[in-house]
């Protein structure tokens, strides 16, 4: 073992000779930057492979060595990569081949001297992705199984709880239920926060394992986090002790269902497309009734089993049509905005699940309407028969409930219609002391954007640089520097055919414009300005 | 330790060895009023095709400059008007060379070489300015590598892929 004096030595030791190494490097030469450049790869940059790619060869003009590199695919899911260095050859491996779409390998390497560089490498398989960001992440199967899963219990469990809460204090005051506030409060809370859990698990891309508190802390990052929070707050405020007065009761039931659907705004699609306060609005609304609705199921099946107390049947039969109408309406304008042509119905996954459920809505109508104009007059009548039809008939309503909110949690997986996250476009403007510049990128379908750049002075003078190179990156995502040159266009200003950028989020730009042989400048922006 | 600081040291010169891959200037420093001896070194050429020119950008403040010759290189000297006067030795010079190029040489990819040219640093430059001084390499096929960045405010030289080689202004050292 060693003494604590010579610890203390040797820990001196690590920076005297650190110091020393780089004190003569320091006194010599007077600028010492050794920058590696790639020269060339494998795919090429902007090449579209026919199948993908285990490995990607990048050929640096000098030894490099590979501090980190990784892949990043349309999803926005990104994997670490192995690197095998032969000198300046570097060959990096895919554990997890990407299947189609548009491929960011970004690394970041470091030459002899030490000076790290980084730069990305842009390649397609099949064919380039229509969009860089907003694609449906590819989550492995049995965890997408398991998040379908645990978004449909909690849906149904947060309808049970707040729902029912505010069917038994506005039509059933009469009832004396029991105070379960933890038995109610513990499940949803394991709910919720194994949802959060998996969503964790998909962001990471990792599949269903378990990964320690990291889902979590990234779960917590996005909207998820906040939607879980106002979900349990609900089921709290639901499942508290009932007040004694029965307009407090009501108003804590109806504060309970305000707050679940406040969830609801804060997931999904609806934050996605435009107009959002529309989308948002709607979505709480929507989920709202649908609360309400389902919530009802369960207390109204348990009346029905007597002829006793038809006081609620009566109030809800009364009561339901508005929350009904209300839900189909505020359901159907989502749909709407959502899924803004008719042709694409049936041709994306979201048009599908769409015509899917709106066939089990339709027989929810059929049934509700058939409940409430044929059976509930007779059943409260004290028809036997019709009693236990409409029994039935709930129990019925009750699966399709289930089956509605199912296959609404399919949607988890399939984003609205292509053509409604298309991105306006994009409108820069850079400047510098020396020269200015107008940065436009347009989506052009499928998966490319143009970008074209026009130059002019300062004071907005003419200026005919003799050659414009745009860099794009996104630091905070690891991607480093996508580098494209521009050709002078007929029309004036420089383009190029560039990745196509959904989500302009923590996207920057670099415009390098050579003015004469000796000057160069770099206009440097975000894409999102505001 | 003894083994251990001599192998430091040892790195460390390496480390400045290695530091020649790309064109440079080989004195950090030049003094206010006294010659500069600028040596540009050229490590490599455009992504592994030979340098047939070098062009040097004379930067403002750095007056009267000679390039020394080179066997196998021609040397062209591009003079232009300064952009204000400076006194040289008691005398206003207000032009001189702005553009040293050296042409009709090869410089092979896997060879290294210097240029040399001097000037007298303007008194005017204030002290601890520090000067870039802009070069192109021109290779075959019409490929070139512009080491001519010039480091925005906020950034260094190191933030960019071919930073513009620098010297700084300094006083005189007393003796």
């Amino acid at each position: 073992m060693r003494s604590k004096a010579l610890n203390w030595a040797t820990s001196l030791l690590q920076p005297a000779a650190f110091l020393l190494m780089f004190a003569p490097g320091m006194l010599l030469p007077a600028i010492a930057h050794a920058h590696a450049a790639l020269v060339s790869s494998s795919p090429a940059s902007n090449e579209t492979l026919a199948t993908p790619a285990g490995a990607v060869r990048l050929q640096f003009n000098e030894p490099v060595r590979v501090i980190r590199a990784a892949a990043r695919d349309a999803g926005g899911v990104s994997q670490n990569l192995t690197a095998d260095t032969s000198g300046a050859t570097v060959t990096l491996y895919l554990q997890d081949p990407i299947e189609h779409g548009s491929v960011i390998v970004s690394y970041r390497v470091e030459s002899e001297d030490g000076h790290p560089i980084g730069g990305s490498l842009v390649f397609h398989v099949g064919a380039p992705s229509s969009s860089t960001t907003a694609m449906p992440r590819s989550a492995t199967s049995t965890l997408a199984v398991a998040i379908w899963t645990v978004h449909t219990v909690s849906i149904l469990y947060l309808a049970i709880v707040v729902g029912g809460a505010l069917f038994n204090r506005w039509l059933d005051p009469g009832r004396v239920a029991p105070v379960r506030t933890v038995a109610a409060v513990v499940p949803g809370a394991v709910l919720l926060l194994t949802g959060l859990y998996l969503q964790g698990l998909d962001e990471l891309g990792v599949g269903l394992v378990y990964a320690g508190l990291e889902p979590l802390a990234t779960a917590a990052k996005g909207n998820g986090m906040i939607a879980a929070v106002l979900a349990l707050l609900s089921i709290v405020s639901a499942s508290l002790p009932i007040p004694s007065n029965r307009r407090a009761a009501r108003g804590v039931a109806v504060l309970a269902m305000c707050i679940a659907s406040a969830a609801f705004a804060f997931t999904g699609h609806c934050n996605v497309v435009e107009p959002g306060w529309l989308a948002r609005l709607c979505i709480m609304l929507h989920g709202a009734a649908l609360m309400f609705w389902i919530g009802s199921l369960l207390p109204l099946w348990r009346s029905s089993k007597t002829r006793f107390n038809q006081r609620p049947l009566l109030d809800f039969s009364r009561a339901v049509p508005l929350p009904f109408g209300l839900m189909l309406v505020a359901g159907a304008t989502l749909a709407f905005i959502e899924l803004p042509e008719i042709s694409q119905l049936f041709s994306s996954l979201y048009g599908r699940i769409l015509v899917f459920k709106v066939g089990l809505v339709t027989a929810l109508c059929v049934l509700a309407s058939y409940n409430r104009f044929y059976l509930t007059k007779p059943a409260l009548a004290g028809n036997q028969g019709a009693r236990v039809r409409l029994r039935r008939s709930i129990a019925c309503e009750m699966v399709l409930a289930i089956a509605i909110v199912g296959a609404a949690s399919l949607w988890r997986f399939a984003g609205p219609a292509a053509s409604t996250v298309e991105q306006p476009r994009l409108s820069v403007h850079l400047h510098s002391a020396k020269v200015m510049a107008q940065l436009e990128l347009s989506p052009q379908p499928p998966g490319k954007a143009n970008a074209r750049v026009v130059v002019m002075g300062p004071d907005f003078g003419s200026l005919e640089p003799r050659s414009v190179s745009l860099r794009l990156m996104n630091p905070d995502a690891g991607v480093e520097p996508i580098k494209y040159p521009l050709a002078k266009s007929p029309e004036g200003g420089w383009q190029a055919d560039v990745l196509s950028v959904s989500d302009p989020r923590g996207w920057k730009v670099d415009v390098e414009v050579l003015i004469d042989d000796f000057t160069s400048a770099h206009l440097e922006g975000s894409l999102l300005t505001q | 330790m003894i083994k251990q600081v001599s192998l430091a040291v040892v790195a460390g010169f390496f480390a400045a060895g290695a530091a020649h891959a790309h064109a440079t200037l080989e004195q950090s420093q030049g003094i206010s009023g006294k010659g500069y001896k600028a040596v540009v070194r050229i490590g490599h050429g455009c992504a592994g095709k030979p340098t047939i020119k070098v062009r040097v950008k004379v930067p403002e403040g750095l007056l009267s400059a000679k390039p020394m010759p080179k066997q196998g290189w021609a040397i062209e000297k591009v003079k232009a008007p300064y952009e204000k006067s400076y006194d040289l030795y008691g005398k206003p010079v207000k032009e001189g060379v702005s553009e040293i190029v050296w042409s009709g040489g090869s410089l092979a990819d896997d060879e290294y070489d210097e240029f040399v040219f001097r000037g007298t640093v303007a008194k005017e430059l204030p002290l601890g300015t520090r000067i870039y001084v802009p070069i192109v390499q021109e290779c075959t096929d019409g490929a070139s590598q512009r080491w001519i960045e010039i480091p925005a405010a906020g950034k260094t030289s190191e933030d960019y892929e071919n930073p513009a080689p620098y010297f700084d202004v300094i006083e005189q050292p007393r003796s």
